[in-house]
C-alpha cells in the first residue's frame, strides 16, 4: 500500500464532518403535509463552467456557499484536494494513460450500492 | 450550432449530438467498450457522434455535462456531515471521483476534444437534463414533467412544467429520500445487483403477494398524500457509503439478504410484490398531485429518470386516466441525460427554437451506429463466414419462414437503439406462439434466470387484438395485460405451492395463445411497431402474420446476460456463435448456424461479462 497523497485533506474533511454533524437530512417532522421542497421562480438550471486556478474555484465555491456559514471552514481543504487532483493536461499522452488505468479500475460499478 | 451532451461518471455514460435543435446521434459508451453500464467518460460515443454528423472536434460549439459538479460536491460534503462520526466510508467511496473527475469535468472533456477557446463548456442541473429529455422530444407543446431517479446532485424527484422552450421545476424531493434508492435497496436485499438488477426485481413481483406492504409503509416510509415521502434511514446504509440496507432492515424481513445466484424463495417474491405495489402507489399519488396543482388545462405528462423505466408503474399511470396523454423518454436513465442537457442548452443557451414533431422527435430512438450491406458483406467475406444475400423482395418472407419454424433469430439492421431496450434493430426475435420458447431463450440463448419474461413486438394496428391496449407503445415502456379471451386458466398461487416455488415449472405452463410473451400474471411489456418508424421490422412481422395469422413476435435484446447489447456485426456474430441462436440476419444477409465454421473460443468469454 502506497501513501495516500490525499490523506491530509481526507482527515480534515472527516474532522469537519464530525464537528458539523447535523442529522437534518435523516430526521423527520411527522406533522408536515409534504416532503416536497418548493423551487423558486426564475431559477437558473444551466451554467458556464470551468476554472483553472485555486482562486477561480474559490470564487465559485464562495458564491455557492455565501449563505452557508459552516462551509467556510471546509473551503481550504476542498480547494487543496481539488488542486492536488487537477488533471495534468500539459502532458496529455501520459495523463491519458494514467487516467485510463484509473478508469479501468472503476469501470465496473459496485454491486452493493447505487453509484451516486 | 452543434451541441454535444455528455453523461458520465455515475453509470450509463453516453454522448448525444444535437445540431440546430435536431437530435443527430446518441449512444451509450457501454456499446463500444463492451462494459455494461460503463461510467467512464464516453470518448468512443463522442467519436461516433462526430462521425455520424461528419464533424470534426473543432466543429463542436458547446459541450454540456448533465450534472452540476459544484452541487454534487455540496451534497457529498453535507452527506458526510449528516453521517458525522460514521462518515469514513462515504468519504472514501467518492473522494477520488469527486476531486479527480467530477470537479474537473471541463478539463477531462478537453483531454478528449482538445483545447478550443471558442467552445463553451456548460453544466446542467441533473434533473433538468432528465426533464428536458422527457419534454423536448415529446409531441407536446405543453406538459407536466415528472422525473424520478436515484439521486442527481440533491434532487431525487422533481415535478415541473414545460411549455415551448421553457422548463420550470416547481418542486422536488431531496436525498436521502429517494424512490430510486428505495427500489435499489429492495433489489439489493433480494440478491440482485444494484445499478442493473432492477428489471429482474420488477419481473419477480408477479410471482409474489404483497404481504409486506403494510410493514414497508409503517416501518420504512411516511408517505404523504401528494406522494412525497420520508424514509426511515435507520434501516438503510447507503447514506454512509456502504451497502443499500443494514442489519435492522434484514431483521424486519426475517433474515439476511438473499445471496446472489442462490435460489429465489417465496420471501423474495413477496418482497418484490410488496415493494412494487408501494412504488406504484407513490408514483400515482405524485402524478395526481402534479395534475391537481400544476396540470390544470394540461392533458400531457412526460417522464424520465431511471424509475420511469418501471413499465408496470407506467401502465398503471396510463390506465389511471389522470392525464390524457403520456410520453416517456426511452433512454430514461442517466444515458438519456446526455440528450436532455444537449437539448436544454440548444433551447435555453442559444436562440434555437423548438419544433414539436409528431409522433415525436426521438426518431424511434434509432440514434446509434449503422452498418451498410456492403460493410456486412465485406466483414463476412473477410472472415470466411458463409452468408446468403437476399433481395429485399424475399428477405422479410425468408426471415418470417425461419421464425415460424421456431428458429431463434438474431436480427441486426439499421441504426442501433439509444436506451436500454432493443426495438428491433439489435434484437433476438422468435415465435411468440411457442410453448417452449421462453425456457429455451432464457436457458440456451440468454443464459439468464428462468423466471424472466420476454416482451412482444406487435403490429401497431393489431395491438388491441392481443392486448388490453389500443394505443402506441413504440418504446416498450408500457405493461398491459394479454386480452382475456386469449388467456389459459392458471392458478399461480396453487401452482407455486405445488411446485415448491420452483419458477421454472411455472414458466413452462402455457398461459395464453402467445405464451412466450405472457408473464405469469398475464402481463406483457409491449412494443408497438409502425411502418413509418421502422419499415424493415414492420415488414418482418407483417410477413410472419401472412404465414401464421399472428402479428406478435418475441423481441429480446441482442446480447447474453451481463453483456451490453451488440453494436457491430462482429459483436453480433460472436453472440450468435456463442449461443443457441439458429439464424443471424445482418441487414440483407442471412447466416445459418449449421453452415458456419467451427467456433473456437480463445478465452473464457463468459468471465468478461459479469453476471448482472
Amino acid at each position: 500500500m502506497g501513501i495516500d497523497r490525499n490523506a491530509r485533506e481526507k482527515e480534515l474533511l472527516k474532522k469537519w464532518a464530525e464537528s458539523n454533524h447535523k442529522n437534518t437530512g435523516f430526521s423527520h417532522d411527522q406533522n408536515t403535509a409534504s416532503c416536497f421542497v418548493k423551487r423558486g421562480t426564475g431559477e437558473k438550471y444551466i451554467w458556464e463552467y470551468g476554472f483553472e486556478s485555486v482562486s477561480e474555484l474559490r470564487d465559485l465555491l464562495e458564491e455557492q456557499w455565501e449563505k452557508d456559514d459552516n462551509m467556510e471552514e471546509i473551503l481550504t481543504p476542498v480547494l487543496v484536494a481539488a488542486i492536488k487532483n487537477k488533471p495534468r493536461t500539459e502532458i496529455v499522452g501520459q495523463e491519458e494513460n494514467a487516467g485510463q488505468k484509473k478508469s479501468d479500475d472503476m469501470e465496473k460499478l459496485p454491486v452493493y450500492i447505487y453509484n451516486f | 450550432m452543434n451541441v454535444l451532451g455528455i453523461s458520465a461518471l455515475y453509470h450509463d455514460s453516453a454522448a448525444t449530438l444535437v445540431s440546430n435543435g435536431n437530435i443527430v446521434a446518441a449512444a451509450q459508451e457501454e456499446r463500444f467498450t463492451r462494459v455494461k453500464h460503463d461510467q467512464r467518460l464516453p470518448k468512443h460515443a463522442i467519436t461516433y457522434c462526430l462521425q455520424e454528423a461528419n464533424l470534426k472536434k473543432e466543429d463542436i460549439d458547446i459541450v454540456v455535462f448533465y450534472d452540476n459538479p459544484l452541487y454534487t460536491l455540496d451534497r457529498y460534503l453535507k452527506n458526510m456531515a449528516m453521517a458525522g462520526t460514521d462518515s469514513q466510508d462515504v468519504l472514501e467511496r467518492s473522494f477520488d471521483s469527486m476531486f479527480s473527475d467530477k470537479l474537473w469535468i471541463h478539463k477531462k472533456v478537453e483531454q478528449i476534444l482538445g483545447e478550443n477557446l471558442h467552445r463553451k463548456f456548460l453544466v446542467c442541473e441533473h434533473h433538468i437534463s432528465h426533464a428536458a429529455s422527457a419534454f423536448y422530444p415529446s409531441p407536446y407543446d405543453k406538459a407536466v414533467i415528472l422525473t424520478l431517479d436515484g439521486v442527481g446532485e440533491w434532487a431525487t424527484t422533481t415535478i415541473g412544467v414545460g411549455e415551448g422552450e421553457k422548463i420550470t421545476i416547481k418542486e422536488e424531493m431531496r436525498f436521502p429520500h429517494s424512490l430510486g434508492l428505495l427500489y435499489s435497496a429492495f433489489t439489493y436485499f433480494c440478491g440482485f445487483k444494484v445499478n442493473s438488477g432492477d428489471y429482474k426485481f420488477m419481473g419477480l413481483a408477479p410471482y409474489g403477494e404483497p404481504v409486506y406492504e403494510e410493514l414497508i409503509r409503517i416501518k420504512l416510509l411516511d408517505i404523504k398524500e401528494d406522494g412525497s415521502f420520508w424514509m426511515n434511514m435507520d434501516y438503510f446504509d447507503y447514506q454512509y457509503g456502504r451497502a443499500m440496507t443494514n442489519d435492522k432492515f434484514a431483521d424486519l424481513f426475517g433474515g439476511p439478504r438473499r445471496e446472489p445466484e442462490s435460489r429465489i424463495t417465496k420471501r423474495e417474491m413477496d418482497i418484490a410484490a410488496s415493494a412494487q405495489k408501494v412504488v406504484e402507489d407513490i408514483i400515482l399519488k405524485m402524478v395526481r398531485h402534479a395534475k391537481d396543482v400544476y396540470g390544470q388545462g394540461i392533458d400531457n405528462l412526460v417522464m424520465a429518470g431511471g424509475v420511469a423505466l418501471n413499465c408496470v408503474a407506467n401502465g398503471k399511470i396510463k390506465n389511471s386516466g389522470i392525464f390524457e396523454n403520456i410520453w416517456i423518454q426511452p433512454a430514461a436513465g442517466d444515458a438519456g441525460g446526455s440528450l436532455g442537457c444537449a437539448l436544454y442548452a440548444s433551447y435555453n443557451y442559444t436562440s434555437i427554437r423548438r419544433k414539436v414533431c409528431q409522433p415525436d422527435s426521438q426518431k424511434g430512438s434509432y440514434l446509434g451506429p449503422r452498418f451498410s450491406s456492403e460493410d456486412i458483406r465485406k466483414y463476412c467475406t473477410k472472415n470466411h463466414y458463409p452468408y446468403h444475400q437476399i433481395g429485399q423482395e424475399n428477405l422479410y418472407e425468408a426471415i418470417a419462414k425461419e421464425l415460424s419454424g421456431e428458429k431463434v433469430i438474431g436480427l441486426f439492421h439499421g441504426r442501433m437503439e439509444f436506451g436500454p431496450r432493443a426495438l428491433g434493430n439489435r434484437s433476438i426475435i422468435a415465435d411468440a406462439r411457442s410453448e417452449t420458447m421462453q425456457v429455451k431463450l432464457n436457458q440456451k440463448v440468454k443464459f439468464r434466470e428462468s423466471f424472466r419474461p420476454f416482451a412482444p413486438s406487435v403490429l401497431r394496428e393489431d395491438v388491441s387484438e392481443y392486448f388490453e391496449l389500443d394505443d402506441e407503445s413504440p418504446y416498450m415502456l408500457l405493461v398491459e395485460n394479454v386480452r382475456k379471451e386469449r388467456r389459459n386458466e392458471s392458478r399461480l398461487k396453487d401452482d407455486l405451492e405445488r411446485y415448491g416455488y420452483n419458477m421454472l415449472d411455472i414458466v413452462k405452463q402455457s398461459r395464453s395463445d402467445i405464451p412466450a410473451v405472457t408473464h405469469v400474471d398475464y402481463s406483457a411489456r409491449i412494443q408497438t411497431v409502425n411502418e413509418e418508424t421502422n419499415p424493415y421490422y414492420y415488414k418482418v412481422i407483417s410477413e410472419f402474420k401472412k404465414l401464421t395469422g399472428c402479428s406478435v413476435i418475441v423481441n429480446t435484446s441482442f446480447n447474453v446476460r451481463g453483456e451490453p447489447i451488440v453494436c457491430t456485426p462482429k459483436d453480433a456474430y460472436e453472440c450468435f456463435m456463442r449461443t443457441d441462436m439458429d439464424v443471424l440476419v445482418l441487414e440483407d444477409c442471412i447466416l445459418y448456424k449449421k453452415e458456419q465454421p467451427e467456433w473456437i473460443e480463445t478465452d473464457d468469454w463468459k468471465s468478461r461479462y459479469a453476471l448482472d
